[in-house]
Formats: C-alpha cells, structure tokens, sequence
C-alpha cells in the first residue's frame, strides 16, 4: 500500500538513501583532492611519454633534464589488458616522442594512436630483440633480463634521444655510460645473490608469464605458470596438471604478482604443498617500494632468493 | 435487532440493552488520495456482532471507508479506534479482503497454500501449520465451496472462485472483524446465499462484520445493518428500514429513484444519470411509480 | 576411463573437492535466494550488486579500511536501496535495479580512476573462482550461508505471505516492507560472499535459473523451492565434473548445465511444457486442460 502504511518509513529510506549518495560524494571529492590528473611538471625538457613507469624511469636516466618523462599505464594495472582513457590521449598529443616495447606488451597504444594521430617519433624497444615465444608467441618481457636493458633498450634510447635533442648530446652520452655502468654492477650483484640459491631450488612457478629472460638469463628453470593468457583463468583440468607437475618438479614457493589476486597462487600452493608464496613481485610496473628499475629488480631478485634458499 | 446512530450527531444513541463492546467507531473521519478526499466528516459506530452493509454509489468512499478501518489508509483528520485501538495494533483479529486482489496470479501457490496464509497471524514464527490448522483451513474451504480445489493453483480458477478463496483465507484466520469489500459481487445466486449464511452465522457469535456491496436487495434481505455513504454518512441504521427509504437512497444516490413496488420481491432502479434541472442545492427528487 | 575413475579422480585434488562444496552451498543458498528474485522480478540483481560493490571496495581502499567490508557494505546497502527507490518512486523492481546497477558502477569507477597511488585490481579481489576456494573461504561460505537459510527458514511463512500478497499481508498486521528489506539485505550478503567464491557469472545464473526451471515444474511454493535447490546441486556436481574431464571453464559449465535443465523443462513440463501445447495443437478433439 504506497500510500498508507509505512509512509513514514519510506520517508526515513529515503533519508538514508540521501545520506548514502551525499558520503559517497564526499569521498569521491576527498579523494580527488589535491591528486590532480598527473602531468609532467613544467620544465625545459623534451616531453616523452613512455606506456609504462618502468621504461620512463629508465629513459629518465638517459635523458636527466634533457627530458621530461611521463607514462600512461598506472602502477597496479596490467599493460596488457589496459584501457586507455582520454586522459592519455592528450598527453600523447603533447609528447615529442613515444616509447613502448612492443611485441604484444602495450597494443593498446596502437588502438590510441590510430585514432590520435601524431607525428612524434615512436620507439619501440623490444625491436630487433630475438624473443623467446611461449606458446607460439613471442614473449614481451625483455626488461626483466638486465642484459637486455644494457645491450638492447639503452642504445635504442640513446640514439632516439639524440635524434630529437642533438642539442643534449653530450649530456645524453655522459648519463647513458654511468646507466650502463649501474646496469654492469646490478647484473653482477643479482647474479651473486642468485648463486647463493641451491643449483637445485632454482625452479619458478610464477603466475604470468613474465619470466622466460629472467629466468633464462639467471639460470631458473620455469616450471610452470598458472595463467598461460593474461585474462583467461586455468580449467580444472589444467590447474590439476599443474599441480601434478608442480609436485613432481619439488619447488620452494609459487610466485604470483602485485596486481593479481593471489587466490589462484596459493590454492596451487596449498595443493602441491608449496609452503611458500610470494605475492609482491613487480614485473609490469614500479611499485611503493621499488621506484626505478634497478630498485625493481633488486626487489625481485631478494623477493627470489628468500624465497628458495632459506629452509623455509 | 440494533439500532445505530444516524449521523451527523457523533455520540451513539444507543439501546438500553445493548452493553455490547464497540468494534469499529470513527469520528469526524476525512480521508483521500492525493488531493481528492473520498470521505468527509464521517462518524460511525459499529457494534461487536455487527452484520453491517456499506451501499453507496461507486467512488462514493465504500471502499476507502474499508481501508481505513484496516489501518492500511490513514485519516487526514478524526478519529478512529477498532476494537479498541488504533487501525492496525489489532491487525490479526482483522481480517481485510479487497475488491480485487491485487496478487501475481502467476505465483505458485495452490488454494491451501493461500487460505494457510490466513493462519499465519495464529502460527508463531520458525513453526509450520499443525493438524488443527489444516482442520481450520479445510472447514473454511468447505464453507465457502472451494474444498475441491484445494490443491489447484491459484492461477487456475476463476473470478468467483478466486474470491471465495480470499473469503476462505479471512475465515480461517478466525478474526472479530472482517472487512469485506464486494463479497459477494460477481458470485452466482446460490453462493451468495452460502456466503450471507456465513457471514449470518459469524455474526452471531460475536464477530462484527462490515461489507460493502451494490447489491441492495442483499443489503436489505440478509444484511441487519446499513450505512449509506456518499462521501459522508447519509445515514445509518436497521437494513430494512432504510433501505425501503427511497429518499435516503436518492440523497445517497444523487440521482432518480425508481421504487417498484414491492421490495420483498421486486427491486429499486437507481437512475444515476445527470439531469439538466438539478439545482445548485443538491436539491434531490425522486419519481415515484405505482403498480403498471 | 571407468566409472570409478570418472568420480574419483577429480576428488583427489583438494581444490576440487572444495570447489564441488563451494559450488553446492553458493547452489543451494543462491537457489533458495533466487526463488524471491524470480518471484519477485528482480532477475538482475544478482549482477547489479555485484559491481554495485565496485564503489564500497574504492572507498574502503582510500579509507584504508578491509576491501572486503567495503564491498560487502556497498553491495547489501545497494540492495536496500533498490527496494527503498521502488518503494519510495512506485517503479518497478526491475527499473529500480537497472537504475542503480549503472549508477553505482559508475561512481565505482569514477572512484577508481581518481585513485593515484599504487593499487592492485580491487575488483578482482572481489571476483572470485570455483578452483580457487580456500579452506577458510568455505568456512566462511558456511557460515554465512548457515545464517541466511536459518533465517529464511524460520521467516518463511512471513516472507511468502509478504511477497505473493503485500496489501493482504500488511493488512493481516504483518511488517511488509521490515520484510521486504530484510529479503533484499539477505541477497546482498548472498549475492557478495557467493561471487568472491565462484564469480560473477556463476552466482547471477544460480540466482534465477534453478528457480525458473522450478517454476516449470512445482505448483506449491514448498516444492518449487525444493526442485530449485535439486536442480542447482546436480548442475554443481554435473557441471564440474564435465568441466574437469572435458577440460573447460569450470563455472561456464555449471551455467550452462543449469540453462540445458531449464530448457529440458521447457519442453516437457506437464503443465507448462512446449511439448504438451504441441500435443494438444495436434488433438484438438481430446479434453483440453
């Protein structure tokens, strides 16, 4: 009876309805305060935009205040599932050059380019790289090798950055030898850190799979991975099988990454007997305590180490 | 055989042998929808055992009287006690049945199932129906004719028989009082009768039963009380008495009152068309004919 | 492959097992549940609460508080207020559920995208998976669902009363729209605790389709319920096991278990049933129903 009984309670619903949409709006409004959408600080330098916060540091370092450096993915989402908004749009109108990697990481640049069309320079640093494919295709993950960074990434910037800053070039040439002298020194103190990992605790179980480089380049064997396609959670029947395998292959722990939820991850673990799971590893994007890609991979490769040496 | 109060005077003239409770009293009772009041300035007295019929022309409050002595619409202004409190505190010993049900007759619930429903009031909650509640449930469906069917579901029946399955539902929640809008409208003759022998019977043993109907010739015949309502009291009173009252019924109808002659057996033609010579009093006039 | 081998050898892995229970308590909760929103036309809540639960899991964060309990606030108080806009605006139930569905996800992700700092994918956290149920998860699966039932159990006169006849109801001295409320904060807490366990998809078909196949073929609400139930426990068990041996998604196949059953109702229904209206076309001297 809508107009009778209990019109005062409707009344009081109502009222409790408005309440919940105005402390909705508040926090929507607190949250947004002060957080502007981010741009790159006005300065000087060349405006680039890199798709993730990884390359932008490591273009950063190359470029010091030659460049101004922003990127679009933000910390915590996928770059391979990542939907752009318009946002990016404009800051890709504004750059004087654009950087991804390529190969199937940022395809979602592609989908922005074609409908903003711009004539700055595009450098794709996954070029010419041989790739290790993963079930037919090639596997994006080059970054996670620090070989690759050295031999591959850093000359390709430095030759783009002198292209459109000729100017910055001695500055450019003096910031790229001390990068790829910090490069040296990082390879050589994971490579220490990961010899002190039993030769045969040296197994991956990983959720995605970001690790072929990494694991090829530290000498890992990768015994599996949950999710074969970023997005497509494993049947019944493949997470039995991966779990079989897990057991049989004896591993330490399962590692999954920042961004996914760890359900999948430690009910593999459960199963196979893992004891050990780590959730924080950062593969796709800099994380609160991993700032620039070296920290990043100090933090993976300790993340590693503590997880297969100690008798956990 | 009662007498009831005629309005407007609000106090009850009542009998000297009447020490009977009061179950519905309203006093200078308004009520509406929106900006449109359906009743105004009604005051009413009905005492317990009561075999009332409210007649009165359609949109003249019958129905909106019901729902307010339901406690499902409340008063814009006046009072109303039933059975001693406010509409609705007494809600279980009330049993209300609507002119049209207003239900999803595509719901799956068979006629058991619904006429059950009228027990709940009776059942405590986290408990199921036990033995006397079935008892009650089948002798009200004997009642009303409807045991047949017991098992069918509601969607399957027809108007009349879906009527007298919510009649079913209000006897079996063993009420004091029952407000009843249209009972027996759009029912065949004989169940009428069965229906009115109920009700007759209810009434005796206490229970106050208030129904609306167009049929007049009921009201007058079966029903011992009327209240003829035209957004006001009009009166109220013995059935017979003023239901015979052809210029009560034309004030109540607003319209031509054709009496033949007869009401024992013959019947009262209402002419409820406009007349372009009303004047702006409400001055009513009535014709009346003898034998043809 | 024997018919040993086919029960038993999913069972030997402990997420199956789980999973089997897990699917069989979101079946059985979700399908009594979803006897009311069948009923009561409220198809779509299911998925409407679900991302209705985006906003609470955004606020939480920012707030620092459990995500989980932000969700769940969000998605119960949705629910509440999808009664509260019908009631309040005499809209239709199903008008008032795709109001607030689009609503709410959108001020979830307007929430989401003022957010800067380093966040995981909330909604995922949320979004659960039939293989991915830990021993705790059932334990709270249990729990809740437990309370649910119990108090629908104990409330089930007042609740059918209330859905099949709210004037007559409120007139008989019932609290129909306390009841009315109550039903649709118990979907909420139904409707969040199920898709962390088995996912959106899955817990937005147990909601209607077990109650709409029961609908096909029970007359009394008492039994309509208890099809409901039978249909979604069989689906469970059914759909998992195919998904293991045929090596599929294993909540797609629950659903679609559950979609065959319901379109096998269809036609044979004996009241209802494609199969019997045919029949009836074809002998039109023979006594009608």
């Amino acid at each position: 009876m809508r107009h009778g009984l209990g019109s005062a309670r409707a009344v009081g619903s109502a009222r409790a309805v408005g309440a919940i949409v105005v402390l909705g709006l508040a926090l929507f409004l607190a949250g947004c305060s002060g957080a502007g959408p981010s741009s790159p600080p006005a300065g000087d330098g060349i405006r680039v935009v890199a798709t993730t916060t990884v390359f932008a540091d490591i273009v950063r370092n190359v470029g010091g205040s030659c460049v101004v450096v922003d990127s679009i993915v933000p910390p915590g989402v996928g770059p391979e599932d990542y939907e752009p908004k318009p946002d990016d749009a404009r800051r890709l109108a504004d750059a004087k050059l654009i950087v991804s990697n390529g190969s199937g990481l940022d395809d979602f640049l592609d989908k922005l380019l074609a409908s903003n069309a711009t004539n700055a320079p595009r450098l794709v640093l996954g070029a010419g790289i041989p790739t290790i494919d993963v079930n037919g295709r090639p596997n994006p993950h080059f970054w996670l090798d620090p070989s690759l960074v050295r031999q591959h990434y850093l000359p390709a910037i430095v030759a783009q950055l002198r292209a459109i800053a000729p100017a910055c070039e001695a500055t450019i040439a003096a910031n790229a030898d001390a990068y790829a002298t910090q490069l040296d020194a990082l390879d050589a103190e994971l490579r220490a850190k990961v010899a002190t990992i039993p030769a045969a605790d040296r197994k991956l179980v990983t959720f995605h799979d970001a690790f072929p480089y990494f694991a090829r380049h530290f000498g890992f064997e990768l015994v599996g991975v949950i999710v074969a396609n970023v997005g497509q959670e494993p049947t019944a029947a493949e997470l039995a099988a991966l779990i079989d395998t897990v057991k049989a292959a004896g591993v330490r722990a399962v590692f999954s990454e920042a961004q996914f939820s760890p359900k999948l991850a430690q009910t593999l673990a459960e199963e196979a007997g893992v004891k050990t799971v780590v959730t924080d590893i950062l593969t796709d994007a800099l994380g609160p305590r991993a700032d620039s890609y070296l920290a990043l991979m100090r933090w993976d490769v300790d993340r590693v180490v503590e997880a297969l040496s100690s008798g956990q | 055989m009662t007498e009831l109060t005629t309005t407007p005077a609000p106090s009850a003239a009542r009998r000297a042998d009447e020490g009977r409770p009061i179950a519905v009293r309203l006093e200078g009772v308004s009520a509406g929808y929106g900006d449109r009041l359906a009743l105004e300035d009604v005051s009413l007295t009905i005492p317990a055992g009561s075999l009332l019929a409210v007649i009165g022309p359609n949109g003249a409050g019958k129905s909106t009287l019901l729902k307010t002595m339901a406690g499902l619409l409340p008063p814009r202004s006046g009072r109303i006690e039933v059975l001693g409190a406010e509409p609705g505190v007494h809600a279980r010993r009330v049993a209300y049945v609507p002119q049209a049900e207003a239900v999803d007759w595509e719901f799956p619930v068979t006629v058991g199932e619904v006429v059950m429903m009228g027990r709940y009031t009776h059942i405590g909650i986290g408990r199921g129906p036990g033995r006397h509640d079935h008892h009650v449930v089948g002798d009200a469906l004997e009642t009303v004719g409807m045991h047949h069917a017991i098992d069918r579901r509601i969607g399957a029946l027809s108007g009349g028989q879906r009527r007298r399955v919510f009649l079913a539902r209000a006897l079996a929640s063993e009420p004091d009082l029952y407000l009843l809008d249209e009972p027996v409208t759009g029912v065949d003759a004989t169940t009428q009768e069965d229906l009115m022998d109920v009700l007759e019977a209810e009434a005796r043993a206490g229970k106050t039963v208030v129904a609306t109907t167009h049929d007049l010739a009921c009201a007058a015949h079966r029903f011992q009380e009327t209240a003829l309502v035209n957004r006001r009291i009009v009166a109220s009173g013995p059935a017979r008495d003023l239901i015979l009252d052809q210029r009560l019924l034309a004030e109540t109808y607003g319209g031509h009152v054709l009496v033949l002659p007869d009401l024992t057996g013959g019947a009262v033609l209402i002419d409820d068309a406009h007349h372009h010579d009303e004047t702006a009093g409400g001055e009513q006039h009535y014709h009346e004919e003898t034998h043809r | 492959m024997n018919v040993a081998g086919f029960l038993l050898d999913p069972m030997t892995y402990g997420f199956m097992q789980r999973g089997l229970l897990a699917a069989l308590l979101v079946g059985v909760v979700c399908a009594v549940m979803g006897t009311f929103v069948v009923l009561k036309g409220l198809a779509f809540i299911g998925d409407a609460v679900s991302h209705a639960a985006l906003p609470g899991l955004a606020i939480a964060f920012i707030l620092g508080i459990p995500i989980y309990l932000g969700g769940a606030v969000a998605a119960v108080g949705t629910a509440i207020a999808i009664g509260a806009v019908a009631r309040r605006g005499g809209l239709r139930f199903d008008t008032a559920v795709g109001v607030l569905f689009a609503g709410t996800f959108a001020l979830g992700v307007l929430l989401f995208s003022t957010i800067k700092s380093y966040t995981i994918d909330l909604f995922s956290y949320l979004v659960g998976n039939v293989l991915g149920i830990t021993a705790a998860d059932l334990a709270t699966l249990t729990v809740l669902g437990a309370i649910v039932l119990a108090i629908v159990l104990v409330l089930r006169k007042e609740l059918l009363y209330a859905t099949f006849d709210p004037a007559g109801a409120a007139a008989a001295g019932l609290p129909v729209p306390a009841l009315e409320y109550l039903l649709l904060a118990l979907l909420g807490v139904t409707i969040v605790v199920s898709i962390q366990a088995v996912g959106i998809v899955m817990v937005v078909a147990m909601l209607v389709t077990p109650a709409a196949t029961a609908q096909l073929l029970a007359v009394r609400f008492g039994r309509l319920v208890g099809v409901a139930i039978a249909v979604a426990a069989a689906s469970a068990v059914i759909g998992l096991y195919l998904s293991f041996h045929l090596n599929v998604a294993s909540g797609a196949s629950i659903v679609l278990v559950e979609t065959v059953v319901f379109l096998g109702a269809l036609v044979l229904s004996p009241r209802h049933g494609l199969l019997v209206r045919w029949r009836h076309r074809l002998e039109p001297t023979a006594p009608g129903s």
